[in-house]
């Protein structure tokens, strides 16, 4: 069992209480409706895609996406919706509108994971699950993957949030699930547990719970996603894809990982590295660790 | 060896020191020897209560006869004599924190004056400053604190797999809080009244009510908005409430603990709270607005197995803070600390600490009738003086 806060040393940067009780109690106070509704949403799957130019990844995402699109329409009908942040490199728009019908754009919307993802869901996320992609991951085959996610997702009406096992093109593990760090200076903050090594124990087509799953393949119900109030849009650049999760689990809905074959995810190749967010850690430790723990 | 005596200006019904004063020593006394000392006494506790006047005087006297080696102050004015007392007692404050001066409207000055002076004469002149938890710590400016996390285990407790969804009868959301407008700002009252708007306008049916002291003219704003109010109730009333209902929210805006809070969770009634103050560390179920609160209260309200599941989710997370383990760290701290005054450096030698003490309470007294007169004027401030000189609580 993870320790008390009390006898636990922090790393500084991890000062929780940093802003002070006023400004805590102020943002409590601030209503801040839920402005998603509850709608009828036919089955199918939205997926939603946020991209700043890289036509090198996005062109391989959008074919395998669209060869998917295409072999199961009728069965599991697709949409397509880039959520672009501001780019400009020609290909990338020569690309856009070339799949113009098949793929929805929406265009110079001011990059901010949580709320671009939201207001893309908003306005065009028509089906009824959702599917939040990353713009640097790669399906060998996205027809086979999604078909199976969609399938187990309808199978299993107790997960909330489902995600794809991500490997490095080497074939080691990029994310097999997100655990909680229990002691230490950095208890209640993340991490991805066999990162970076061979998964051995896992197989494909396997699935097992885990504590939350990367925002960078998540796929999950869109009614529980208006329930919980899509991405907190407080968080600036991280810990949004957990929060989500997390959300979904205290609703009751449990979060699962799927081994759905070797889909690549090119770590950071839109964020260099370095770059941690400690405002959000703070924010994320203060309001999730004890529901981590205690569901533990 | 170790005697300790500890100080709070109130053992009453109802407030939150007087239950971690009591719950403490009867912890404590399993291996060291302590006494209670209080002006402000009512009630029934554990082990008799010496009443004291809050002057340094008086409580140099009791330390003297009691024979104590360490004075535990949990409360303002006992916190401000502790300098004074340091040539002869090893000297602790246990700090429960004070609510941010900027909820208050009325008093905000003197609140503020009451941290500045803490800050500056009385932390940085005891042996050691408890607080408890990380968020007092942090909000009392002084982060060498040692974090104690009070217990909850002075609750009875019940069996594991007791869900709180009976099937049939009516969904109980309450809370407690003080209800005259005072503290009505800090308490979170309007917020309270606005959750349980907002719940009634997403359709759920249950029973809202407010537990706390107050007068029926003060529960009147609730019961026009159909809420039950339940009025100054006993501790096995309050207790009894907690248990029974299916959700209990605190809608207050700054905690140094809620112990109320761990209390009902004890008793595996789910605790909801705002992400202020010390929740984080008192409640799993932490919520940032009001449209997040009352969203997870619809969840519970439709779906009984959720509500069962975090009924004994909250027991759980009750369960691992134990009385036990506050005073295990208590004598942890005593053990680091001089067995006497006189093994302390030379530079707190006790000439030095009893001259910086005065000098420091000279200060303090004469910020304290400054501002008592202006707010009372001759004759209140000269009423006040004597109260506190003679130790007599009569106004």
């Amino acid at each position: 069992m993870a320790s008390l806060w009390s006898e636990t040393k922090f790393d500084p940067r991890l000062e929780i209480y940093t802003p002070g009780n006023l400004a805590r109690a102020d943002a409590v106070k601030t209503v801040t409706t839920n402005a998603r509704q509850l709608k009828a949403r036919p089955a199918g799957l939205s997926i939603i895609i946020l991209t700043l130019d890289r036509f090198d990844l996005m062109a391989p995402l959008l074919d395998s996406l669209m060869v998917a699109k295409k072999a199961l329409a009728g069965h599991i009908d697709i949409d397509i919706i880039v959520g672009d942040t501001g780019s400009t490199e020609a290909a990338l728009l020569q690309l856009y509108d070339r799949l113009a019908g098949d793929i929805a754009v929406i265009r110079d919307m001011a990059y901010q994971f949580s709320r671009c993802n939201n207001d893309a869901f908003d306005a065009l996320a028509n089906r009824d699950l959702v599917l939040f992609l990353n713009n640097d991951v790669s399906f060998p085959d996205a027809t086979e993957a999604l078909s199976r996610m969609v399938r187990h997702l309808r199978q299993s009406p107790s997960t909330g949030t489902l995600g794809a096992v991500l490997h490095y093109p080497d074939g080691n593990c990029q994310h097999g699930g997100i655990d909680m760090i229990d002691n230490g200076p950095f208890a209640g903050l993340c991490f991805h547990p066999g990162h970076g090594a061979a998964l051995t124990t896992r197989q494909d087509g396997d699935i097992w719970p885990v504590m939350a799953v990367t925002g960078a393949c998540l796929m999950m119900p869109s009614a529980l996603f208006v329930d919980i109030g899509g991405f907190d849009e407080a968080y600036r650049t991280e810990c949004q894809d957990v929060a989500l999760c997390l959300a979904a689990r205290r609703r009751g809905f449990g979060s699962e990982i799927m081994h759905a074959g070797k889909i690549i995810h090119l770590e950071n190749a839109t964020r260099p590295q370095g770059s941690e967010d400690w405002q959000d850690r703070q924010r994320f430790v203060r309001k999730w660790r004890g529901f981590m723990e205690a569901i533990r | 060896m170790i005697k300790v005596l500890l100080l709070a200006y109130r053992m009453a019904p109802g407030f939150g020191v007087s239950v971690v004063v009591d719950a403490l020593a009867k912890s404590l006394r399993q291996q060291v020897t302590v006494e209670i000392a209080a002006f402000d006494i009512e009630g029934q506790w554990h082990c008799p209560i010496h009443r004291i006047a809050p002057t340094p005087i008086a409580v140099r006297m009791l330390a003297n006869e009691l024979a104590v080696t360490h004075v535990v102050a949990h409360t303002s004015p006992f916190f401000e004599i502790l300098p004074e007392l340091r040539d002869q007692f090893i000297c602790i404050a246990w700090e429960h924190g004070d609510p941010t001066p900027h909820l208050f409207d009325h008093d905000r000055q003197e609140r503020q004056r009451i941290i500045h002076v803490k800050q500056h004469h009385i932390y940085p002149n005891v042996d050691a400053v408890i607080a408890i938890s990380r968020f007092v710590a942090h909000d009392i400016g002084w982060p060498a604190a040692t974090v104690i996390s009070n217990g909850v285990d002075h609750v009875s407790q019940p069996t594991a797999g007791i869900g709180q969804a009976a099937v049939g009868r009516q969904f109980r959301i309450g809370t407690l809080m003080r209800l005259g407008a005072g503290e009505a700002n800090y308490k979170g009252n309007q917020l309270f009244l606005d959750t349980v708007a907002e719940a009634r306008r997403r359709g759920i049916d249950g029973q809202f009510e407010v537990m706390g002291r107050g007068t029926d003219l003060e529960a009147q704003a609730f019961r026009d908005q159909g809420i039950a109010v339940h009025l100054n109730a006993s501790d096995e009333e309050r207790d009894a409430y907690l248990r029974d209902l299916d959700i209990f929210l605190s809608c207050s805006l700054w905690e140094g603990f809620n112990l109320p809070l761990l209390e009902a969770q004890a008793q595996g009634t789910i605790g909801l709270a705002f992400d202020v103050g010390a929740h984080p560390e008192t409640t799993p179920l932490l919520m940032s607005n009001l449209d997040e609160m009352v969203a997870q209260i619809a969840a519970y309200h439709d779906q009984p197995a959720l509500l069962a599941a975090h009924s004994d989710l909250a027991r759980r997370h009750a369960a691992r803070f134990t009385w036990q383990a506050a005073a295990a760290r208590f004598l942890a701290v005593v053990d680091k600390l001089p067995k006497q005054p006189a093994q302390r450096p030379r530079y707190q030698s006790p000439w030095i600490i009893r001259l910086r003490a005065r000098l420091g309470l000279v200060g303090h007294y004469a910020m304290v009738i400054g501002q008592s007169l202006r707010r009372h004027g001759l004759a209140g401030t000269w009423m006040r003086i004597r109260r506190r000189l003679t130790g007599s609580n009569k106004r």
